[in-house]
């Protein structure tokens, strides 16, 4: 099915188009590539007309505006274009913000090379709500696998808000100060620095948040540790394996109401962490407080157990003992071997198993540890020692060697440097603490003496052949070039496997071709129900501490689901990485600020740590080299900030394909590219294209598309405004708190209170947001529960009429909308409708903007004239008019005046669209305003009609046609709009203006009036009162709209308001004598009865 | 304590959107003035005036839109002669001539708006002081 007409791009000429076909019954859908519809700094549009013009298209009930939206695709199909629009999110949910700002205020980023932060409002871009400029998630927030907002963390840290900064860590991890050291940092890795210079040094960044985080609770203690309480339905989790993914998920369940108990066979905490991380990379005390804040939680670590068949409890014996889950995170602690001879001698180590004792032997007080290190290492002096592997574990092993006395270490790598598996830094550091490298060498044969000790190892060069199934290329030996090296230690570090001793033979926990326990994909759990997996034992790929971290979080997640009995509701789909544009401005290299180290010399004697990190002036400097690639840095400020709740980070795109009858091109093709899917169909001439900046081109377009649209719905009259008073007045008073926006300042209970004290009042409610559709819902539920026939809001709106004025807002609209003054679709909530209430039923006061804002500095004073402007509000509406203003029926029918070459044009447009024209020769004899219709008398006799057009060949014609007007005294002035003139339903053709075009755009605006004015009735409009009218002419006198006329004759004569004409600015009703006119905003009565409550003698 | 009160009347176009914009932009003005918008201020008749007198006002100040740009073309016109008129018979009541004012804005002029009617109100308190 078709829907109308698209119109592209949503500037001047757009909106004017969109409107002109809408009023006349179009349906129209007008796509904006930006998040506001905006005017171009160069028009000639005063701003707040524009913005009113904007409002109105977005309230009318037959034009759906799209913000953010770009054409995808346009297909010719059957005589219709099939267009498919692609809305990319804005983050910010219209139905919710409130355009307060608090989301602005707390942002940490300023777009580069614009004046806005990454969340921003428009001045007068419209709809009038906060946007977020984000093209995706930054590269290095995007590859964190533990789910880390690591730009928000940059950009908070280059502002020195370091304690959002490391509140924003923790809400995805419980271990900044161990990931702080001990990270691989995918995030650096992609981070778009890299291809300037150097990284961003991320990870120094996350350990510097961590050590400040520690010194300030040390300054500034808490003593309110949180004491769990456990619901009555709490489940109790076992977990096997006290590493960083054990206690991660340990942290998740602990805080999502599990009893959490953690057992660990080795006796101390950490994991690999702490027995296969050097201390001189991550002292233990970073990973104590870390986990003690864990254990905090509740948590119960039990140290030197064993789970399995040899342990000190076998699974039944937990699943006997009431344990609902059991997670197995125990990590992969044996290693590979090589397969080479010589491998059982004396002095081969394990890697691992060397890390582990060295590290033990610290930790641990008995002498059991230091006995074991000793028999590992070799007793002769000046022992060497040879490392095998090119990753972190030959790094740490070799490094520790050095710190424990070997001053003769080095690596055997078979491939290069470039194929190192460990990461830059580690082999730098390696380098400079005096460990020697062979690169492209490999062991053949370990060489023993008779006491099984290693006497040398023999090995072959190697050289790199074609790349294998890893990417790297395979290493090949180069026959002939086999030596001989005497060392006194060899130590393997080429590879580690779960071990998989606890398990037991009766269980179904199935274990893979690889070594690794087997899981359902996204459910985490083994083959055995109620036992999961996660970590190193689940998965071959090497994996981080960081992957360890993000996988055991997911798994804890489906634990808890399990555990709950409840479904996977919904995966968040993820978000696609940013890779915007930067300028060679933004490309300028930023020196790295280098954290400071400890001198090799002086590091190489003990197992002190390393990298001391960095100052904070240091931190803040080397965070503001972060290139801020999202824009947006997801740091989640906004999100805290906003009491709406608006903010919507994980929004995706929406695609949608119509059909539509023809198309609109009315943006600007050099500042959008949408310029290049519609490019052939412009040059066809099947699309029509106007300049985007020129309203009256965009009405032209409108007139020469008209005939295209197959389906236009007329616009039937309204009924008559006709609300019934008889009833006694039950009010209802709602105070909008509007966040803290009004309630900040005013008290909203004192308010209350006296609210509740005005006569006439049956229940006063407090909405947190009036604008929002649940604020709608609760006043419609209290409709109906107190019988309420009048309702006074006080809020920022401020008025309840069907009208956009300069002072607006989006808001202001949405809550109209919500309400039902706009009666937009009748499948909406219209409360009004519902309660057979009717517009004039509702008066909204703005405590807002009159009160809580500009009395800030009195709020005593602020709330007792918040009062009396609700005590006004509810006498005014009590004091209603009982006028009923019947609709206008008009003939759609329009008078040419003039010799223009464009009346010719206009007539065949009127004929278009069903309106009749009569086009009129001079001289006229006569021309009035009677019941509705212009009436002009000539020498072939006399022509009526609704509306007039002015269509003179040149200035000194159309100087002659006006003093037609004003020789019969009808008068009519230019206004700043140049096609319709002061008088409704006259309107101006100007010679000036290309011939063609112009005669279009009147057609266009005059069937728009034609149309709105059946339509629309203000309750503003006059009425008089019959009985109370002395036909003194007064009010025909004094309104130069001419809407007061006299209608019969003799005994029967009276004045009727023509409310087609009427502005309702009610100047008639203040010059009426005897106070028979009821016309603008308020009555006399009511002006008087207002004026009581305001002022209190 | 009962302060004076001070009526403002606005016109819904151009005034209006000068006290909103005020509004917006949190100008803090004197709590006793108090605003009621009509359509145009053409709605104004000696009768409103001089019925926020007789209720004990301390003065009325109108704002509409700037001469040649009222929304409606004739209605500022209209309130200017009723504002000389109101002026006239209150002076025969014995008002000073400072507590009744008509003045215009632009569309947007929150400052002006701050501005004009912070003076009307200083105005109105030397008046009572006999400065």
């Amino acid at each position: 099915m078709s829907k109308g007409v698209l119109v592209i791009g949503g500037m001047e000429a757009g909106i004017q188009a969109a409107l002109d076909l809408a009023d006349i019954g179009a349906e129209v859908h007008i796509v904006e590539s930006t998040p506001f519809f905006g005017k171009n700094s160069h028009s000639k549009i005063p701003a707040h007309l524009f913005k009113t013009q904007v409002m109105e298209a977005a309230k009318h009930p037959r034009i759906k505006i799209w913000t953010n939206t770009c054409i995808d695709e346009v297909k010719k199909e059957a005589g219709k274009f099939s267009v498919e629009l692609r809305q990319y999110p804005r983050f910010v949910d219209l139905s919710k913000c409130t355009a307060c700002g608090d989301c602005v205020d707390v942002c940490p980023v300023t777009v580069p090379g614009k004046e806005h932060k990454a969340v921003y409002l428009s001045d007068i871009g419209q709809p009038g709500c906060a946007a977020i400029e984000k093209s995706g998630q930054a590269p290095c927030s995007s590859s964190c696998p533990g789910g880390i907002h690591v730009q928000g963390y940059v950009a908070l840290t280059a502002q020195g808000r370091f304690k959002e900064a490391i509140e924003l860590i923790r809400e995805a991890i419980p271990f900044p100060g161990i990931c702080g050291r001990i990270c691989t940092h995918p995030c650096e890795v992609n981070c778009r620095r890299g291809d300037v210079d150097t990284s961003v040094s991320i990870r120094l960044l996350k350990r510097f948040l961590a050590d400040w985080e520690l010194k300030e609770n040390k300054n500034n203690p808490s003593n309110d540790l949180a004491i769990p309480e456990y619901q009555d339905n709490a489940c109790k989790v076992a977990i096997i394996g006290a590493g960083p993914a054990g206690m991660t998920a340990a942290e998740y369940l602990a805080k999502a109401g599990h009893r959490v108990t953690v057992f660990e066979k080795l006796p101390v905490v950490g994991g690999m962490l702490a027995v296969g991380i050097p201390a001189y990379r991550l002292p233990r005390e970073v990973i104590a407080s870390e986990y003690k804040n864990i254990m905090d939680l509740g948590v119960d670590v039990q140290l030197n157990t064993a789970i399995g068949p040899d342990g000190d409890y076998s699974f039944d014996d937990l699943l006997n003992d009431g344990y609902g889950a059991v997670c197995l995170t125990v990590g992969a602690h044996s290693s590979f071997s090589l397969g080479i001879p010589g491998e059982d001698l004396k002095n081969v180590v394990q890697g691992i198993e060397l890390l582990k004792v060295i590290s033990l032997s610290q930790q641990t007080k008995g002498p059991v540890w230091k006995k074991k290190l000793k028999a590992l290492m070799p007793s002769k002096k000046n022992a060497k020692a040879v490392v095998l592997g090119g990753g972190n574990t030959a790094m740490d092993v070799s490094r520790a060697l050095k710190r424990l006395g070997i001053t003769n270490v080095s690596i055997l790598y078979r491939r290069t440097r470039n194929e190192m598996p460990a990461l830059i830094e580690e082999i730098e550091d390696a380098e400079h603490e005096g460990v020697k490298i062979e690169f492209l060498t490999a062991p053949k044969r370990i060489a023993g003496n008779k006491k099984n000790m290693v006497t040398g190892i023999e090995c072959i060069r190697m050289e790199l052949g074609k790349p294998d199934e890893s990417g790297r290329r395979r290493p090949v030996p180069v026959h002939g070039s086999e030596f001989l090296l005497d060392i006194d230690m060899v130590v393997l570090a080429i590879g580690q496997a779960p071990d998989f001793d606890f398990l037991e033979r009766n269980d179904d926990i199935a274990i893979g071709n690889d070594r690794r326990i087997c899981i359902g994909s996204g459910s985490f759990m083994t083959d055995q129900k109620g036992i999961f997996a996660a970590g190193d034992a689940v998965t071959r790929d090497k994996m981080m501490a960081i992957e360890a971290i993000g996988m055991s979080k997911k798994m804890a997640r489906e634990v808890d689901l399990y555990l709950r009995g409840e479904k996977i509701t919904e995966i968040a789909s993820k978000i696609p990485v940013s890779f915007r544009e930067m300028t060679a401005e933004e490309l300028t290299p930023k020196e790295k600020v280098s954290g400071p180290v400890l001198p090799a010399a002086k590091r190489i004697k003990n197992f002190d740590e390393v990298e001391l990190g960095y100052s904070r002036d240091q931190a803040v400097k080397e965070a503001q080299r972060c290139l801020i690639c999202g824009p947006c840095s997801e740091c989640m400020a906004c999100v805290k900030a906003c009491k709406p709740e608006a903010l919507i980070h994980n929004q995706n795109e929406i695609l949608e394909k119509m059909n539509f009858d023809t198309v609109i091109y009315a943006d600007n093709p050099v500042a959008t590219d949408s310029m290049r899917l519609v490019k052939d169909y412009l040059e066809s001439g099947e699309f029509y294209q106007v300049p985007f900046d020129n309203p009256i081109m965009g009405s032209a377009a409108a007139c020469r598309v008209r005939s295209n649209i197959t389906d236009i719905k007329s616009s039937a009259s309204s009924a008559g405004i006709a609300p019934d008073y008889n009833e006694h007045a039950r009010t209802g008073i709602f105070i909008c708190k509007c966040g803290e926006e009004i309630s900040g300042i005013i008290n909203v209970d004192i308010l209350r209170e006296h609210a509740l004290a005005l006569t006439d009042v049956k229940h006063v409610g407090i909405l947190p947001f009036s604008c929002r559709i649940e604020g709608a819902e609760k006043i419609n539920e209290m409709i109906s529960a107190h019988r309420l026939n009048r309702v006074v809001l006080a809020a920022c709106s401020c008025c309840s009429f069907d009208q956009v004025c300069y002072s607006c807002t989006y808001q202001r609209m949405r809550c109209k909308s919500n309400l039902g003054v706009f009666n937009i679709d009748a499948a909406r909530k219209s409360i009004i409708k519902n309660n057979g209430l009717n517009s004039a039923d509702f008066e909204f006061v703005n405590i807002r903007e009159q009160c809580a804002w500009v009395h800030a500095d009195d709020p005593a004073a602020a709330t007792v004239k918040a009062g009396k402007l609700i005590a006004a509000a509810v006498v005014k509406i009590r004091e209603m008019s009982k006028r009923t203003i019947e609709p206008v029926v008009i003939d759609r029918s329009v008078i040419i005046l003039g010799n223009s070459p464009a009346s010719l044009g206009c007539m065949n447009g009127y004929e278009k669209q069903d309106v009749k024209s009569y086009h009129i020769k001079m001289p006229i004899r006569g021309m009035e305003h009677v019941e509705g219709c212009y009436v002009i008398k000539t020498d072939d006799g006399i022509v009526k009609a609704a509306a007039i057009m002015i269509a003179p060949g040149d200035a000194a014609e159309a100087g002659q046609l006006l003093k037609v007007f004003s020789d019969n005294g009808l008068n009519v002035k230019h206004t700043g709009n140049i096609i319709e003139m002061s008088r409704q339903g006259v309107f101006f053709c100007d010679p000036e203006f290309d011939t063609q075009a112009a005669a279009d755009a009147v057609v266009a605006r005059t069937c728009a009036w034609l149309c709105r004015v059946q339509s629309n009735i203000k309750p503003i409009t006059g009425k008089v009162d019959p009985d109370k009218c002395r036909m003194c002419y007064t009010c025909i006198d004094v309104c130069e709209a001419g809407a007061p006329r006299q209608t019969g004759e003799g005994i029967d004569r009276n004045v009727w308001i023509d409310p087609a004409l009427c502005y309702g600015c009610g100047t008639c009703a203040a010059k009426c004598p005897s106070n028979a006119i009821c016309a603008g905003y308020s009555t006399d009565i009511q002006l008087e009865a207002m004026i009581n409550e305001l002022i209190v003698r | 304590m009962e302060t004076g009160s001070i009526i403002v009347f606005t016109c819904n176009w151009d005034a209006y959107s000068g006290l909103e914009t005020a509004g917006a932009k949190r100008h803090s003005y004197q709590p006793e003035i108090i605003p009621i918008k009509l359509m145009c201020l053409g709605r104004i008749s000696t009768g409103i005036i001089l019925k926020v007198f007789e209720r004990g006002a301390d003065g009325v100040f109108l704002i509409g839109c700037p001469k040649d740009e009222c929304k409606y073309y004739f209605g500022n016109k209209h309130a200017k002669t009723i504002v000389a008129e109101a002026q006239e018979l209150l002076t025969l009541l014995g008002y000073s001539s400072g507590r009744l004012k008509m003045d215009s804005i632009a569309a947007g002029e929150g400052d002006k708006f701050t501005e004009k009617v912070r003076d009307f109100a200083e105005g109105l308190s030397k008046i009572s002081e006999g400065v």
